[in-house]
């Protein structure tokens, strides 16, 4: 599940999609995690997320400064003293090979946490990524929950808004794609930039326009541009309670394994 | 005085209040959502000139490689010869024990500056690949020095954000009514709370909500919806100029 | 930190760094290089600390500090002053000694 512009309606539409399948739903949103909040679940489970990192022992460290020759990401600084920003270590391990005195050694950098919870109405499991608040390492977290969920058969996948990084990471790591957006000219914007990297990504896909009926003249312009099978989804009152939306979320999964297969 | 607009969720309305409040306070705008800029798609812009290329650097393997996927082992991303994965950090040219990696540089796009004639608003906005690497150093470049601004974040809390966060005077927290946005919401103000800075914190598209800890409440407008639809700076700056006036006088030193 | 001519507004972007020796109102300009850092995109504030370090200096001058730069500083016991981007950057030297500048 993708959407590249923000508040599309993409988690709505990721909670249907969870009902419908039951599957084992991975919310990689982390720092702005709440796909928990649209589903009736209860926490059963939480995990701390971390980076190995280097811890110094000062009787062995003559600040020889090999350590902060090697760290790309300016961590490591050893001057007067041997000083690490454990905010500003990416986990690469370089340091520690580097260390002629065996003066370091490897320690935990707690970067968020995983919650576990099970969903009532599926019994299925919803993982959920939260980012420590000001933690710039999100790509860490998202690529922490790819690597712990991969040899599982089914997994619903909720991306993060954008088109960088992180959600090619996503989609490198996924069979097939459904893409939420609406018809207003930012969505659309913000959807083409996304096709793009899902075509690099060479992720089947299909498109589905959420509130079709906000503008007909945007949605038909979504229609022309994009070269997949679309759906046109409606305006409800409950989106969450929605017959309606739930049925062409289902519409839409069909569509997309006849695409992916 | 520079000011970060955020919210934490996406589509809470955080690039239409930025470019009403950058109107207001005849500050320029600048677009921090390096993947997926969208102030383009609310306004007519004409370009006037390149502030600055975006460059980025990707790492392959070149004929020295003898197999050992040393580069792989201290690659977080797996990214050696993926330009689009790889963010250029260099680890595996100096893990790799044949020096065989080689770091090349290839340009992502630029910085651009332009002109909405109807507002008379100057907009800095990114055009690259939205695989960019470094989003918080092309934030902060995007940044003028010596100019007020209003800095339009993305959805999230990630790096383009704290970039914004770090180079801020005063934040303007947005949020919607609905419990996911009030959750993100939350996240983003411990965030800002983090940098010291002080919040205008907006309640917007508000039906008969509780409106208590919101300094603003913006009803829900029909009008704005039309004029991002119509694509009218015009409309849209009218609709939301009461809202981004009151924030405007609740910033410090009123902006 | 030198931009130009004076003082440079930016810490760890400035593009020269000059090194000055000051013993009571003698102020030696030492050393002046290019800063390695100003062009690198992550973590210019660190790096610019650790050559620093290696120059062995005990202060630094400039407009102002990212948060990852001042903390850095502080554990190598390298003092932060700020001077106005533009001032004379021997004056500055001076000032920093005498501790006549405010600390970021």
């Amino acid at each position: 599940m993708t959407g590249g512009k923000g508040g599309v309606g993409k988690t709505t539409i990721a909670a249907h999609a969870h009902r419908l399948l039951g599957w084992t739903t991975v919310d990689l949103d982390v720092t702005t995690p709440n796909l928990h909040l649209y589903l009736d679940c209860e926490e059963e489970a939480r995990s701390r997320v971390c980076l190995i990192g280097p811890e110094v022992d000062p009787d062995r460290c003559t600040l020889c400064g090999e350590c902060a020759r090697v760290c790309h990401s300016g961590a490591v600084i050893v001057g007067r003293s041997w000083d690490l920003d454990p905010g500003l270590c990416h986990g690469c391990g370089l340091c520690l090979d580097a260390c002629p005195r065996d003066a370091l050694t490897p320690r935990e950098i707690e970067i968020g946490e995983v919650r576990e919870y099970r969903v009532r109405e599926t019994g299925a499991r919803l993982l959920s990524g939260r980012l420590n608040v000001g933690d710039r390492r999100s790509r860490h977290l998202v690529r922490h929950l790819l690597d712990h969920t991969e040899d599982r058969p089914r997994l619903l996948l909720d991306t993060p808004a954008g088109a960088g990084k992180e959600v090619y990471d996503v989609l490198r790591a996924v069979d097939a794609a459904l893409v939420v957006t609406q018809p207003t000219p930012a969505a659309l914007r913000d959807l083409r930039r996304l096709l793009r990297v899902i075509r690099v990504a060479r992720v089947p896909h299909v498109v589905l326009i959420n509130q079709a009926d906000l503008s007909e003249r945007w949605t038909r312009r979504v229609e022309r541009e994009v070269e997949v099978p679309t759906w046109r989804a409606p305006r409800v009152d409950d989106p969450l309670g929605s017959d309606e939306l739930r049925d062409v979320v289902r519409e839409a999964l069909d569509g997309l394994r006849e695409e992916a297969a | 005085m520079r000011i970060a607009v955020l919210g934490g969720k996406g589509g809470v309305g955080k690039t239409v209040l930025s470019i009403a409040l950058a109107s207001e306070l005849g500050a320029v705008l600048v677009d921090a959502d390096v993947t997926e800029p969208d102030t383009p798609a609310y306004l007519n812009l004409e370009r006037e000139r390149d502030v600055t290329e975006v460059r980025a650097r990707y790492a392959v393997r070149t004929d020295g490689c003898a197999g050992c996927e040393r580069c792989l082992e201290v690659c977080p991303w797996r990214a050696v010869d993926d330009p689009i994965a790889c963010d250029g950090c260099g680890a595996c040219a100096i893990a790799c024990p044949e020096d065989a990696i080689e770091l090349r540089e290839t340009e992502l796009g630029r910085i651009a500056e332009s002109r909405e004639p109807e507002l008379g608003l100057r907009v800095v906005h990114p055009e690259t690949e939205p695989w960019a690497p470094e989003l918080a150093d092309i934030v902060h470049r995007m940044i003028p020095e010596d100019e007020d601004c209003v800095i339009d974040c993305p959805a999230g809390l990630g790096c383009p954000v704290i970039a914004a966060l770090s180079a801020a005077d005063a934040a303007v927290l947005v949020t919607s009514p609905d419990p996911a946005a009030l959750h993100d919401y939350r996240r983003a103000e411990a965030l800002t709370r983090e940098f010291g800075l002080p919040a205008v914190r907006v309640l917007n598209r508000a039906g008969s909500d509780e409106r208590e800890g919101f300094d603003v409440v913006i009803p829900e407008d029909e009008r704005v919806l039309r004029a991002a639809l119509d694509r009218d700076p015009g409309g849209l700056v009218h609709a939301l100029r009461e809202p981004a006036r009151r924030v405007a006088e609740l910033l410090p030193d009123g902006g | 930190m030198v931009e130009g001519d004076g003082v440079s507004a930016r810490f760890a972007r400035a593009p020269e760094i000059r090194v000055y020796e000051v013993e009571g109102d003698e102020v030696e300009l030492v050393e002046s290089r290019e800063n390695p850092a100003a062009g690198l995109p992550r973590g210019a504030g660190r790096q610019i600390v650790g050559v620093l370090a290696q120059l062995d200096v005990d202060a630094t001058v400039a407009g102002r500090y990212g948060p990852n730069a001042l903390q850095g500083l502080k554990a190598q016991g390298i003092k932060a002053y700020i001077a106005e981007p533009g001032t004379d950057p021997e004056e500055a030297a001076l000032k920093a000694a005498r501790g006549e500048l405010p600390e970021g």
